[in-house]
C-alpha cells in the first residue's frame, strides 16, 4: 500500500455553488456546522477545508474514519453528497494505478464502472482522457467480474489532478437544501402528529431556522404529550441543532371557545386562536414567518375555505410545506427522518375531545371574523396575551 | 395524593427484616453470609408456601407476574410439544397480555395449539392440555370461579393442567384457599402486593411438567435459573403475610371504599358498571361514564391529586383491543371506562373525596362534550 495515500472526505454542495453574490455565506455555514458537529470527535487533528466547490475533511495525523464522520454530518442542510476518497502527493501512473487497486477493488467488483478524470494540474503529462484510459484498462484487468460501461456506470470513479491527486467514487447522498437558518426563522406550530414535524423539516431545509410552538391543554390532555412533542422537536434537533421547544398554556382560550362558539365552528377558532399567540411569539423572536402541517383537503379544517378562513389570523404568511403532498409522502418522510414512530404513540388529544363529529368544512370568513371580533371583547383578546406571555420555554 | 391505581402497583411497605441484615450475599455462596442469605429464601419459601398451601419446593421464585406466566406456558409448551398431538393452550380472550401473549407465540411457532374463547365453551381433548385463567381479572375485578371450572375440566381430562393467574388475586381474596388448591400452576406478582417490583413466582404442583425459559446455573430446582433477589423475596414473603393474615380486616375497608365510589352509578346518569358477573373483587372498580373519555378523566383527577387509570396500567399507552372490548363492551363503553384499585390503605376520607372530585369531573367533561 502506498503510504503517501490517505483517506479522506469530500462534501459537496448542490445549489449553493449557484449563489453567486452569497456563496461565501452560505459555505461558511455549511462548513462551520461541519465543525461544530465533529467537534468532539477529534483534538484539533482534524481539518475542514473548502476546496474548489466542495469541502474536504482530513485528518492531519493521517487516515480519516469517515464511518465515525458520516453519521454526525450527514443530516447537514445544504450539502448533496459525502465522498469516500483518497487524497495522495504522488504523481506517478503507477502509484495512481496502485492506489486505486488497494483502496477501490471491493466498490468496484462485479459493478460496472468508468474513469472520470479532472486534470487542474495541466503540468500532469497525461491528459485527463488518457489518464483514464489507462487507469480504467488497468483496474478491469485486475479487478475481477467488473465491466467499463461509460454511458450508464453503476460507479464513476472519480480522479482529480490538483497539487495533489484525489480518487473518490460517488457515495452517500445528502439532504440537498440551504444551510439551516440561512433564511432566516419561521414559528413552527408543533403538535403531536405526523405532519407538523415533515413540515418542520421541509421548511429547515429551505434555510428556515425553527422555532417550535406546541399548545398544552391540561388536564384534558396527557404530559405524556408534552414529552412526545419534545421527542419530536429532539428528532428534528438531528437536522437543526439545538432548538428550544416553546409550550403554550392552551386550557383557558380552549375552554372559553367550547363554551362560546357553536360547536361546528369550533376548529376553526382555536385555529385562529393558535395563529395569534403563535404570530405574537415570531413578533418577540424576530421570525419572518409561520409553519404549519395543513396539507389541502385532509381534514374539515384544511379544506381552501378553511384555510382562507384562518389565513387572516396570522400577521406573517403561513408556510405550508405539505400543501400539496398526500399523507403516503407525508408518512414516507415522515419515517426517514424518524419522527413517525414517535408520532403514532396514541394519546386523546384535544381534538377527538373538543370537536364535533362533523365540523363545518366550508366556513364563511367575514362570519368568523365578525364573531370572533365580538369574542376578543367578551375576553378572548386578554386570555391570548396571557397564554403568550405564560409559555415555557425548554430544550 | 390519593393513590386509587393499586391493581397496577402497590405502594411499597416497609420490611422490617431487610433493616437487620442486609441480605446482599449470593445464596449459592459456601461462607456465612451466604448461609443468612439462603436461610432467609427458605424461611420465606415457607411463608409462602403456607398461604399457597402448598409444598416450599413447589414455590419457583421470578422476576414477576409475566415472567411466571411466561414460565407456565411456554415451559408447559415446551415440556409437551413432542407429544402427539401437541398440547392445547387454552385461555379466555379477556387474560392478561402476558397469559396472551406467549399462548399467541407457541401457537405461531408451532410448539402448541391455541383455543381463546371463554371457559364454558372449551372442549378439553384427551392429550396435554393447560387452562389458563385469571383468578381476579386486572381490569373488571371479577372472580373466576376456578375450583367449579377445575372440578368440571378434570372430570373430562384428569390430566388437563389448571393454570391460575393470581397477579391480582393472591392474598387478595378470602375465598383463596379454594383457588389455590384447584390450581396446578399459580402464579403471583410481589408489586401487587407492597412488596417491591422484579418480584414473583409460580407455583409448580408436583408431577406438572414444565421446562425452564433461563438456563444456567440450576436455581430453583433447575426451573428457573439465576441468583435469587434475596431481599426481595424476603420483603415479598413479609407483605404476603401481612396481607393474608390481615385479608378480613382488610376487606371490611375495601368493601366500604368500593361502596363508596361505586355509588356514583346511582348518582349520576349513564353510569355503568363493567364486570361480567356479580362475584367481583373489592379491590377492582370498572366504571364506564358515558359522554366521557376515560384517558381524559384520568388527566383531570390526577390534577386534583387522585391517581387512577383506564384500562391496565401495561396496556394503556396501546390501542390495543382491550380486555374490555374483549368481553363484548362497545367503544362507548371502553372510551369512557375508568379503572378505580383499591388497597388497604385508603382511608374513608380519601375515598370521599375522591368519588366527590370523580362526579364533578364527570359533569363537567360531560358538559364540555355536550352530552345530554
Amino acid at each position: 500500500m502506498d503510504t503517501q495515500a490517505k483517506r479522506i472526505m469530500l462534501v459537496k454542495y448542490g445549489e449553493v455553488a449557484l449563489r453567486q453574490g452569497n456563496r461565501a455565506f452560505y459555505e461558511k455555514q455549511i462548513m462551520d456546522d461541519i465543525r461544530r458537529r465533529i467537534k468532539d470527535l477529534h483534538t484539533g487533528n482534524i481539518k475542514v477545508i473548502r476546496e474548489q466547490g466542495r469541502f474536504l475533511i482530513e485528518d492531519i495525523n493521517g487516515d480519516l474514519d469517515n464511518e465515525l464522520i458520516l453519521p454526525r454530518i450527514q443530516t447537514i442542510f445544504g450539502a448533496i453528497a459525502f465522498c469516500d476518497g483518497i487524497k495522495t502527493v504522488a504523481r506517478t501512473m503507477e502509484a495512481f494505478k496502485s492506489i486505486a487497486l488497494n483502496f477501490f477493488a471491493p466498490r468496484l467488483q462485479g459493478t460496472s464502472f468508468k474513469v472520470h478524470t479532472k486534470r487542474a494540474d495541466k503540468r500532469f503529462p497525461l491528459t485527463s482522457n488518457e489518464i483514464s484510459a489507462d487507469l480504467g484498462e488497468y483496474l478491469l484487468e485486475n479487478i475481477p467480474d467488473s465491466r467499463v460501461d461509460l454511458h450508464n456506470p453503476h460507479t464513476v470513479f472519480r480522479v482529480e489532478i490538483r497539487n495533489n491527486a484525489y480518487f473518490y467514487v460517488d457515495a452517500v447522498a445528502g439532504e440537498g437544501g440551504l444551510p439551516y437558518g440561512s433564511a432566516g426563522k419561521g414559528v413552527l406550530l408543533l403538535s403531536g402528529g405526523i405532519d407538523s414535524p415533515v413540515a418542520g423539516y421541509l421548511a429547515a431545509r429551505r434555510g428556515v431556522g425553527l422555532i417550535p410552538v406546541y399548545f398544552h391543554s391540561p388536564p384534558y390532555v396527557s404530559e405524556r404529550v408534552t414529552d412526545k412533542v419534545n421527542d419530536l422537536r429532539r428528532a428534528l434537533t438531528a437536522y437543526t441543532g439545538e432548538i428550544p421547544l416553546h409550550t403554550i398554556p392552551f386550557t383557558d382560550v380552549q375552554l372559553f371557545l367550547q363554551e362560546n362558539v357553536p360547536v361546528e365552528k369550533l376548529t376553526i377558532f382555536l385555529k385562529r386562536a393558535m395563529l395569534y399567540i403563535a404570530s405574537a411569539i415570531a413578533a418577540r423572536e424576530k421570525a419572518h414567518c409561520l409553519i404549519t402541517g395543513d396539507a389541502v383537503g385532509q381534514v374539515a379544517s384544511q379544506t381552501l375555505h378553511s384555510i382562507a378562513a384562518v389565513n387572516s389570523a396570522a400577521a406573517l404568511p403561513i408556510l405550508r410545506p405539505l400543501t400539496a403532498m398526500d399523507k403516503h409522502q407525508i408518512i414516507e418522510i415522515a419515517r426517514r427522518i424518524q419522527t413517525f414512530d414517535i408520532s403514532i404513540r396514541p394519546f386523546e388529544d384535544c381534538c377527538t375531545l373538543f370537536v364535533a363529529k362533523h365540523p363545518e368544512n366550508k366556513p364563511n370568513t367575514q362570519v368568523i371574523e365578525r364573531m370572533e371580533a365580538r369574542l376578543m371583547e367578551m375576553g378572548l383578546r386578554d386570555l391570548l396575551g396571557k397564554a403568550t406571555s405564560t409559555g415555557d420555554i425548554a430544550k | 395524593m390519593i393513590y386509587l391505581d393499586n391493581a397496577a402497583t402497590t405502594p411499597l411497605l416497609s420490611c422490617p427484616a431487610l433493616e437487620d441484615a442486609p441480605f446482599f450475599a449470593n445464596p449459592s455462596s459456601p461462607h456465612t453470609l451466604g448461609i443468612i442469605a439462603e436461610r432467609a429464601i427458605t424461611q420465606s419459601r415457607q411463608v409462602l408456601g403456607d398461604i399457597l398451601l402448598c409444598k416450599p419446593a413447589e414455590l419457583i421464585f421470578t422476576s414477576g407476574g409475566t415472567e411466571a406466566n411466561n414460565l407456565a406456558i411456554l415451559g408447559f409448551a415446551f415440556a409437551h410439544m413432542k407429544t402427539h398431538p401437541r398440547p392445547t393452550l387454552f385461555a379466555e380472550p379477556w387474560a392478561h397480555p402476558s397469559v396472551l401473549a406467549p399462548i399467541q407465540f407457541a401457537a405461531e411457532q408451532g410448539f402448541a395449539q391455541a383455543v381463546i374463547a371463554p371457559a364454558k365453551e372449551w372442549n378439553i381433548p384427551g392429550g396435554a392440555a393447560l387452562c389458563c385463567l385469571s383468578h381476579v381479572h386486572h381490569e373488571t375485578g371479577d372472580i373466576t370461579p376456578i375450583a367449579d371450572i377445575a372440578r368440571e375440566t378434570k372430570k373430562i381430562n384428569c390430566n388437563a393442567v389448571i393454570f391460575t393467574d393470581g397477579a391480582q388475586g393472591f392474598c387478595k381474596d378470602i375465598h383463596a384457599a379454594q383457588v389455590y388448591t384447584a390450581s396446578d400452576l399459580y402464579s403471583f406478582s410481589g408489586h401487587k402486593c407492597h412488596a417491591p417490583t422484579g418480584t414473583g413466582g409460580l407455583m409448580v404442583r408436583v408431577g406438572v411438567k414444565i421446562s425452564p425459559l433461563l438456563h444456567g446455573g440450576g436455581h430453583e430446582n433447575g426451573l428457573r435459573s439465576g441468583t435469587e433477589n434475596t431481599a426481595g423475596i424476603v420483603h415479598m414473603a413479609h407483605c404476603a403475610r401481612y396481607l393474608h393474615e390481615n385479608a378480613t380486616l382488610h376487606h371490611e375497608r375495601l368493601y366500604y371504599a368500593y361502596n363508596t365510589v361505586a355509588n356514583l352509578a346511582g348518582d349520576l346518569p349513564d353510569v355503568f358498571f363493567n364486570r361480567m358477573g356479580s362475584n367481583v373483587s373489592p379491590y377492582i372498580l370498572n366504571l364506564s361514564f358515558l359522554g366521557t373519555k376515560g384517558e381524559v378523566l384520568v388527566h383531570m383527577l390526577a390534577e386534583k391529586g387522585i391517581m387512577v387509570s383506564m384500562g391496565a396500567a401495561c396496556k394503556s399507552r396501546k390501542k390495543d383491543k382491550s380486555a374490555l372490548a374483549a368481553m363484548g363492551k362497545s367503544r362507548e363503553f371502553t372510551e369512557s371506562a375508568l379503572r378505580i384499585s383499591f388497597s388497604h390503605l385508603n382511608t374513608q376520607d380519601e375515598t370521599e373525596y375522591a368519588k366527590e372530585i370523580l362526579r364533578t369531573a364527570v359533569m363537567q367533561l360531560r358538559k364540555i362534550s355536550r352530552y345530554i
